[in-house]
C-alpha cells in the first residue's frame, strides 16, 4: 500500500505537534521515523493508525481517504512499545483476537483460526508458547506475540510505536535483524517509530528525520548521515564537531589545522561554522603540530581523542579506528598534526556547496 | 498484601520509637483502642442478640416486621446497586479515557455524596420530589408518589452508594491506560466488543470490589433512608431503621438480633474484600 500524507497538522491545545507534515510512501517499504521524543513522530504514527486525528491535511493510502475510516476499518497492524498484550487471554487468544472480532458471516471457521495462529506464532519463533499467558513471558517475547497479534489481521500497513524500546540492549540488537527479516519475508508496508539512531539505520530502507513538529530530511541511512540537510540533522545523528573556519576564495582556512583536502565552494567569503564527523579527522603524533591532546576515550571499534586547536572554543574530538591508532603512539600531551578529511556547511553556502558536489558526482561518473 | 505488609512499618515505628519498649506500648496502645472501640461492641451485639438463646434470637429475627424490613432492604440494593454499577462504568470510562473540559469537577462532584452528611441527602430529596418541593406539584398531578414510598428510598440509597464504583474503577483504569482498548480498535473490534473482551475482563475484580462496598453500604444506610421512608412499619422501613424502631420499642432482643443480621452482613463483606484484595493487581491505591 502507497501511502501520501500532504499538510498534515495536529495541535494539542497551544502546542503544535505536527506543523504540516508532507510525506510519501512507497508499498513495501520499512521506513523509520526518527526523533527526539516530544518531535511529533509518534503522533504521525497514531494518526496513520486511526488513534488520533488530525486539524488540518490529508492521508491517502492507494488513493483512498484515510482519514473518513475508522481505526477498525483500516487494516493497520499497530504494535504498541509496552505490547498491550490482554493479559486475561492466552497468547494464542491474543494472536487470534483480530480474527475472533470479525462479524460471524466473514469469521473464518474456529480450525481454520487456530492454524493461522499456529502458523504466526511459528513465524515469530514463539510456536510453542501458545497456551501461557503474557505474564509468563519476556519482554522479547511478548513484543513477538504482539507482532504476531498484528500480523493476524493481515494488516496493509504494519505500525510499530517504538517496538524496542521497553527491551534490554541484547535483545534489542538481536530484534533488530529478525525485524528487518521478517520484512523481507512478507513484504508488508511498515512504519516504526524510534529514537535510537542505530534502531534506525539498522532496520530502515529510508528513515524520516523529525525535529519539533517537521520533516528535516527524508532519506537512505547514508544519505542522512553522509549529506545532511541541516545542522538540525547533523548535530541529531551525534558526534559533530562544529568548527570555526574562514572561506577565502572557495578555500576553507581553519587555525592551526590542515584544511586542504575539503571540497572548493563557490563563493561565499567570511566565517563560516564546518560541520566536520569525528571519523573524518585524521591525527599524527608531530612536535611541530599546533593541536594537542587533552583527553584520550578508548571504544570498542575506535579510539576517540579530544585535541585542542588554537582559536577553537571547543576541543576537537577525533575518532582512530584501533588498528589505524596502534603504533601512531598517542596520548594525552601529544602535540599533533590535525588533517581534515571532509566537512560541510549550512546556509547560503551549503546550497552552492551541495550543488558542487552533485556536479562533482556527475563527472565522476 | 496488607498482611506481609504489615511488620515493616511496625518495625519502622519501633526504631522511630528509639526502642523495643517504645514500640510494645504503641502496639498495645492500639490494640486496647482496638478491642474498646470496635471488637467490643460488635461482640456485644451478638451477646446480646443470643443472651436469651437461640429460640428468642430466631424468633426475634422471623418476626413479620423485621422479615418485611429484610424484604425492603433486599430490594433495595437489588435496585440500588445496578444503577450505581451502570453509572460507575460509564463514569470511569469518560474520565479514564477522555479529555473534556470540566473532567476535575466531575471527579470532585462524584465524591460528593462521601462528604455529604447522609440526613442533607435526604432533605435535599425532599425538597425536590416532596409534596412541597420543587416537582411535588408535577408529581402530585400524576398521582406519582416517590417520597415516603420505596422510589425516594432507592433514591437516596443511590445517591449515597454512587462514588463506590467509580472510586475502584477509576485508579485502575487510569493505570492500565487505553493501549489495550486502542490496539483492539485497530485489530477490528467494535466497541462493544472492546468492553466485553479486552475492558471488563481488566476491571473486573475492581468492579466486584465496589459492587461489594456498595452494596454493603445500600444495606446499611440509615441516616438519608431515614429522612424519605416515612417509617411505616411493616412498608416502608429498611432493615437499620427497624434496627432502631426496635430499640426505641424497648425490644432489645428483638433491636439486637436485627442489628446481628446488619452486622454480619458487614463480617461477610469483610471477608470477600479480603480474599478479593489479594486478586486486585497493584494499583498504587495505598489502604483506602
Amino acid at each position: 500500500m502507497s501511502i501520501e500524507i500532504q499538510g498534515l497538522a495536529r495541535q494539542f491545545g497551544d502546542v503544535r505537534v505536527l506543523r504540516g507534515i508532507d510525506l510519501s510512501i512507497p508499498k513495501g517499504e520499512l521506513l523509520a521515523l526518527l526523533g527526539a521524543s516530544g518531535s511529533g513522530k509518534t503522533t504521525l504514527l497514531r494518526i496513520l493508525a486511526g488513534l488520533d486525528w488530525p486539524n488540518a491535511g490529508s492521508v491517502r493510502v492507494d488513493g483512498q481517504d484515510w482519514l473518513a475510516l475508522d481505526a477498525q476499518r483500516r487494516r493497520a497492524g499497530f504494535v504498541f512499545q509496552y505490547y498491550a498484550l490482554f493479559p486475561h487471554l492466552t497468547v494464542a487468544d491474543n494472536v487470534a483476537f483480530g480474527l475472533t472480532v470479525l462479524p460471524r458471516r466473514i469469521r473464518p471457521p474456529a480450525a481454520e483460526i487456530a492454524r493461522k495462529v499456529a502458523t504466526l506464532l511459528d513465524l515469530v519463533q514463539m510456536g510453542d508458547y501458545g497456551r501461557r499467558f503474557p505474564a509468563q513471558l519476556s519482554g522479547g517475547q511478548r513484543q513477538r506475540v504482539a507482532l504476531a497479534r498484528a500480523l493476524a489481521i493481515d494488516p496493509d500497513v504494519l505500525l510499530l510505536d517504538e517496538p524496542f524500546g521497553a527491551l534490554d540492549a541484547a535483545i534489542r540488537k538481536d530484534l533488530r535483524g529478525w525485524l528487518r527479516g521478517l520484512h523481507r519475508k512478507l513484504g508488508t508496508t511498515t512504519i516504526f517509530v524510534t529514537h535510537d539512531q542505530d534502531e534506525a539505520f539498522e532496520i530502515a530502507d529510508r528513515i524520516v528525520v523529525f525535529g519539533e513538529g517537521r520533516i528535516e530530511q527524508v532519506g537512505t541511512p547514508d544519505d542522512i548521515y553522509e549529506r545532511p540537510a541541516s545542522p538540525f540533522v547533523a548535530r541529531f545523528l551525534g558526534g559533530v564537531n562544529e568548527i570555526a573556519a574562514d572561506l577565502r576564495q572557495g578555500r576553507f582556512r581553519v587555525a592551526g589545522a590542515d584544511a586542504s583536502a575539503l571540497e572548493r565552494q563557490v563563493g561565499g567569503d567570511g566565517a563560516v561554522t564546518l560541520f566536520v564527523r569525528p571519523h573524518e579527522i585524521d591525527i599524527a603524533a608531530d612536535g611541530a603540530g599546533e593541536g594537542t591532546i587533552t583527553a584520550v576515550v578508548p571504544g570498542s571499534v575506535s579510539i576517540r581523542y579530544r585535541v585542542s586547536l588554537p582559536r577553537q572554543a571547543q576541543p576537537v574530538e577525533v575518532d582512530l579506528p584501533r588498528e589505524a591508532a596502534r603504533g601512531r603512539d598517542l596520548s594525552a600531551g601529544t602535540r599533533v598534526r590535525v588533517t581534515l578529511l571532509r566537512g560541510r556547511i549550512f546556509g547560503q553556502a551549503a546550497r552552492t556547496a551541495s550543488l558542487a558536489e552533485q556536479s562533482l558526482a556527475a563527472s565522476a561518473l | 498484601m496488607a498482611v506481609i505488609d504489615m511488620p515493616a512499618p511496625a518495625e519502622r515505628a519501633a526504631r522511630a520509637a528509639g526502642s523495643p519498649a517504645g514500640a510494645r506500648i504503641l502496639i498495645g496502645i492500639a490494640v486496647v483502642l482496638t478491642l474498646a472501640f470496635i471488637v467490643v461492641p460488635v461482640v456485644v451485639i451478638f451477646a446480646q442478640a443470643f443472651a436469651r438463646g437461640l429460640a428468642p434470637y430466631l424468633a426475634s429475627v422471623t418476626e413479620r416486621d423485621t422479615l418485611r424490613a429484610v424484604g425492603l432492604t433486599v430490594l433495595v440494593a437489588l435496585l440500588a446497586v445496578p444503577v450505581n454499577v451502570a453509572f460507575g462504568l460509564v463514569a470511569a470510562w469518560a474520565i479514564t479515557k477522555f479529555e473534556f473540559r470540566g473532567k476535575k469537577f466531575l471527579l470532585t462532584a462524584i465524591e460528593l455524596p462521601f462528604s455529604i452528611s447522609p440526613i442533607v441527602a435526604g432533605v435535599a430529596y425532599i425538597l425536590v420530589y416532596g409534596s412541597n418541593g420543587l416537582l411535588g406539584p408535577f408529581l402530585e398531578a400524576n398521582d406519582l408518589r416517590i417520597m415516603f414510598a420505596l422510589p425516594g428510598i432507592v433514591l437516596v440509597t443511590i445517591f449515597v452508594t454512587s462514588p463506590f464504583v467509580v472510586r475502584e474503577l477509576v485508579p485502575l483504569m487510569q493505570v492500565q491506560g487505553s493501549d489495550q482498548e486502542e490496539v483492539a480498535a485497530t485489530l477490528g473490534a467494535s466497541g462493544l466488543q472492546i468492553f466485553w473482551r479486552v475492558t471488563l475482563p481488566n476491571i473486573r475484580w475492581a468492579l466486584f470490589y465496589g459492587v461489594v462496598l456498595c452494596t454493603a453500604r445500600a444495606i446499611g444506610e440509615f441516616g438519608a433512608v431515614s429522612v424519605v421512608s416515612g417509617h411505616v412499619r411493616g412498608e416502608t422501613n429498611t432493615l437499620p431503621l427497624q434496627v432502631e424502631l426496635l430499640y426505641h420499642d424497648y425490644n432489645a432482643a428483638g433491636a439486637f438480633a436485627a442489628a446481628s443480621t446488619l452486622t454480619l452482613i458487614a463480617l461477610a463483606t469483610l471477608a470477600i474484600r479480603a480474599v478479593i484484595e489479594r486478586r486486585l493487581p497493584r494499583t498504587g491505591r495505598v489502604g483506602h
